[in-house]
């Protein structure tokens, strides 16, 4: 019989009940979120995709009190501190999903299940922070993809609500805060001018002239809300305190920024409207035809958050892969561009693929990446703290063992959140170990 | 917001167009300008101009445009010919047991894979591929798609197995060359989910420019779609009155109709029995609707059951062995990996999605794990769309099959070629490159599972369908065809002609799955 020194029965007492413990855990309830950095460690010898553009090979990233506090390369004696070898591993800045309703909606079909869209057109202070779930079982299958950030976007018409970004490894929503009503959204209405739609969407012979002029009409209601916001916020004393023209303080002080959602030439030179009237930071999400006019945005220093890459031309005759390479369109005329996946079916893990396509579509793989970190980071006002690897920087980075763009190689051994070990585990792992265990498979390609 | 449109000199008939937005003294906004190009521009007020009186001008003869095949920016005026193509020395994906083969080539000669190995000579006239480098493969076959219909759902009642979607195919759907640009080259058209028993689907190669029968894959099986669940449930209609509203009632529908169609059955027999001279025939009426499902019964025509939850699945498999028949495909299938054995034993072959949930209900439970669990248990598993973007993607789809749940690549290229071929009972003719069988290949430019590949060619029957290079000149046929248009209109309109408000042109989409993204701003969205 073999002996053990103490702490080696320990390791081997403790290797056993994690054994089990992976076996019993059949619910995601039984994953938890890690707890605070508490031992400084390093990463040794790995590729390091920084998200500003730049590679750095044979790299070793020291993590302390949840910050990136060094960055050597080649051999370096790390002594009193964990060493973990990444030898032929990447190291990559936590992506982040530019726009969701992630946690406000767990299953679209489920009116019950659907915290996104509030009634009415001015609700600017409506905000998603106070309904986000971080108890959905989706959280955990983007975290196992490599995304660690998301920004939660309310729904609804017109002055939608303000944004908050999450981290997503949390046991409740101030838990999961990271910048709290950054961005105020406006959904602009439609400019297209559609044909009257008739019985089950067939296309009807009148015009839409009214609804055209309605939505003008509406756009300009949205401009006098501000107008009135701001004269609002001129006076010295108010004789009533309006919640609604409290919400966009931050906006009209430059503090906030307007997210604008349209995707057509027309709604987005209103958009830049906005930013001429008001002084306040624009951001356009969507932006299908933002190619059209990349000069005109770059000049008035407006970002766009662009939706899936994985999405279809707009017209017959647009270029089959329109969609595919209007990032590296924008790009190339010196727009600062993030790209985001909206997808309600795979629900939003496909985010780093989406940015794949652009890097297959006339981005390199590294202007690629920063569209899913530093850009995204940028836009939503949290690159002071996030979304690349640098020193002084949280640690929000993941190691993976080839390219995270391409699914064919995206396989995340460990992901951090501010120096937290994050359990990649989820729902959909555990499913799987459940059902290989009733045909006796082996629990292989997680 | 204004709008500015003027001829760029006095006599010309071509035209700038300019719109934007208006700020006191400034002006910007975006346009285009007489050649087409995309253009933005600023403007600042100097003084107004005064208008002078227009001089009549004499028309030219007007220009007409070529008719091209299909009449849209993509069709061609000649539809592409059968050639005789050698594609010489590229890694050969065989779907076959040979597996991959590298620095391979391969002749394709009358619509037909004539030879494959090493430095074959080029007969005379062929055209030679450099395939150094490069990735071939069988085309993709979509086990469940929507494109090329003009419509999919005959929902009134719950069993419709009368109506066929061979009856109306569109070939002219952009969607069929969107697709080639992205490998598939053969697809299932199905009948919608919004009943129990749908209608006759129809087995389509995706042949850019020909008519609809011409679109019809030749000799493969007849099949129809079943659906259970939350759509035949109507689960997303706030009402429903129809029956059935449960999965009880779902399988009492389809107890309910292979009765009748026995009973039918029989009394057809009846009817043609041989009888003595002067005795009277008992009365019978032909039932199209029972037709089809007594064809179902003697395995004449075949099943591809809409299915996600574990207990429809087997409630389903039961009814069917009841009446001696087998359910060929369970499609959608995301609880699959809870049944497999179950479906291994039953002998039914299997198309799911790669990573969709959460979506509805029915889907809370579904894993990307799936297909990797119900392969290793046996079953014969496909990759399918259900949607006209993601079917420009199976092969991406195929490759999360190894990225969740560690398939090889090789097996899990097969989900997406000869793994529905089978189940579509035409694993002899298409899905994998075998000598004998159809010229349907796709030649990628990287690893066809990854993110990085990229359609070159896309040949069906020999014919190249789809060519990257011959694409991006058709891009600009098609900008200089689009300016040459809105040049006439407007040139008309200087000219006095009667003018309408422009409008968009909408497209519809089909699809069954209830789907929670967006398929573009000038989509309708059609279940």
């Amino acid at each position: 019989m073999p002996t053990f020194k103490t702490n080696e029965m320990k390791r081997f007492l403790l290797s056993i009940a994690m054994a089990a413990s992976v076996l019993w855990a059949t619910a995601q309830e039984t994953i938890l979120p890690a707890p605070k950095q508490t031992e400084p460690f390093v990463l040794t010898h790995a590729t390091v995709h920084v998200g500003n553009g730049k590679v750095i090979e044979n790299a070793n990233v020291q993590i302390a009190n949840g910050k990136i506090v060094e960055i050597t390369t080649g051999d370096v004696a790390y002594n009193d501190i964990k060493v973990i070898n990444c030898k032929g591993k990447h190291i990559y800045p936590g992506l982040i999903l530019s726009i969701s309703n992630l946690g406000l909606l767990e299953v679209p079909s489920v009116r019950a299940t659907r915290d996104e869209t509030e009634i009415g057109d001015l609700n600017p202070n409506v905000r998603s922070i106070v309904a986000y779930n971080t108890d959905s079982k989706v959280q955990r299958t983007l975290l196992a993809n490599g995304i660690l950030f998301a920004n939660i976007v309310p729904a609804g018409s017109l002055m939608m609500g303000s944004s908050s970004v999450v981290q997503l490894d949390a046991w409740n929503w101030e838990d999961a805060a990271y910048k709290v009503d950054g961005g105020i959204h406006l959904n602009m209405p439609s400019l297209v001018n559609r044909p009257v739609t008739g019985f089950f969407g067939r296309e009807g012979s009148a015009l839409e002239n009214d609804a055209l002029k309605r939505n003008l009409a509406q756009i300009e209601a949205c401009k006098d809300f501000l107008r009135q916001a701001k004269a609002y916020h001129a006076e010295v004393k108010h004789e009533n305190i309006n919640l609604k023209f409290e919400a966009v303080k931050g906006l009209l002080e430059g503090k906030q920024t307007l997210f604008v959602h349209c995707d057509i030439v027309k709604e987005m030179l209103l958009a830049v409207d906005f930013a001429k009237e008001f002084g306040c930071k624009v951001v356009i999400v969507g932006g299908i035809e933002s190619y059209r006019i990349a000069p005109l945005l770059k000049e008035h220093n407006i970002a766009v958050i662009l939706g899936q890459s994985h999405s279809l031309p707009t017209t017959p005759d647009d270029d089959v892969d329109l969609p595919y390479k209007t990032a590296a369109l924008l790009q190339k005329a010196g727009v600062l561009v993030a790209i985001n996946d909206d997808d309600g079916n795979s629900r939003f893990r496909n985010l780093p693929f989406n940015a794949g396509t652009a890097a297959a579509y006339g981005l390199t793989k590294e202007e690629a990446l920063a569209t899913v970190t530093l850009n995204a980071a940028k836009i939503l006002g949290i690159d002071a703290t996030t979304g690349s690897v640098e020193v002084g920087k949280d640690a929000n980075i993941l190691v993976s063992e080839g390219d995270i763009l391409d699914m064919r190689t995206n396989k995340i051994n460990q992901a951090f959140i501010q120096g937290r070990n994050i359990s990649l585990d989820n729902k959909q792992k555990q499913l799987y170990q459940r059902y290989n265990q009733k045909y006796g498979l082996p629990n292989v390609g997680m | 917001m204004i709008k500015i449109v003027f001829g760029e000199s006095k006599r010309a008939r071509t035209t700038i167009r300019l719109s934007g937005t208006i700020n006191g003294n400034n002006m910007q906004g975006s346009g285009v300008d007489t050649a087409g190009n995309p253009v933005t521009f600023n403007a600042i007020y100097v003084s107004a101009v005064t208008a002078k009186a227009d001089s009549a001008r004499k028309r030219p003869a007007p220009q007409v445009g070529n008719v091209v095949y299909p009449f849209n920016g993509y069709g061609a005026t000649e539809l592409p010919k059968q050639e005789t193509i050698l594609i010489k020395n590229a890694t050969v994906w065989t779907s076959e047991k040979e597996g991959i083969l590298p620095n391979t080539d391969v002749l394709l000669q009358n619509g037909k894979i004539a030879q494959i190995g090493k430095n074959i000579t080029a007969p005379a006239g062929a055209r030679i591929i450099d395939g150094t480098g490069k990735h071939l493969t069988a085309g993709i076959i979509d086990e469940h798609s929507h494109i090329a219909t003009s419509s999919i759902n005959e929902g009134g009642q719950s069993v419709t197995s009368e109506v066929r979607i061979g009856d109306n195919l569109n070939p002219d759907d952009i969607n069929i060359y969107r697709q080639l640009s992205g490998g598939v080259t053969t697809s299932h058209i199905l009948h919608g989910s919004a009943n129990t028993i749908g209608g006759q689907t129809h087995l389509i190669k995706l042949r850019w420019g020909v008519n609809d029968e011409q679109l019809k894959f030749a000799g493969a099986d007849g099949f129809i779609k079943f659906a259970l669940g939350e759509n035949v449930k109507r689960s997303p209609a706030q009402t429903n009155n129809r029956f059935p509203d449960t999965r009880m009632g779902v399988e009492q529908v389809l107890m309910d109709a292979f009765t009748r169609a026995k009973e039918y059955e029989a009394a057809w027999k009846l009817a043609n029995m041989p009888r003595k001279k002067g005795e009277p025939a008992p009365v019978f009426r032909r039932d199209l609707e029972l037709d089809a499902l007594v064809e179902i019964m003697n395995r004449k025509r075949f099943i591809t059951c809409h299915s996600y939850v574990q207990s429809e699945i087997t409630s389903t498999m039961r009814v069917a062995e009841k009446f001696g028949f087998n359910i060929n495909t369970f499609t959608h299938i995301l609880e699959g990996y809870k049944v497999a054995d179950k479906m291994k034993a039953h002998g039914v072959a299997v198309s799911t999605f790669s990573d969709w949930w959460t979506y509805k209900m029915e889907v809370v439970d579904a894993i990307a794990y799936n297909a990797a669990i119900m392969q290793r248990v046996g079953l014969n598993v496909a990759i399918n769309s259900d949607d006209a973007e993601m079917a420009r993607r199976l092969n991406q789809e195929a490759a999360k099959i190894v990225k969740y749940g560690g398939v090889s690549e090789e097996e899990a290229w097969k989900m997406v070629t000869i793994n529905p071929a089978t189940m579509l009972h035409v694993q002899n003719q298409v899905g994998s490159i075998k000598v004998g069988k159809d010229a349907d290949v796709v030649l990628w430019s990287d690893n066809p599972l990854s993110i990085y590949a990229k359609s070159l060619f896309t040949i069906v029957d020999g014919i190249v369908y789809y060519d990257r290079v011959k694409d991006e000149q058709q891009r600009v046929a098609i900008q200089a065809e689009r300016n040459r248009l809105i040049q006439k209109m407007l040139g008309d309109k200087r000219a006095g002609m009667p003018t309408v408000p422009a409008t968009a042109s909408m497209e519809i989409m089909h699809h069954c799955s209830d789907h929670a993204h967006k398929h573009g701003l000038l989509v309708i969205d059609m279940e």
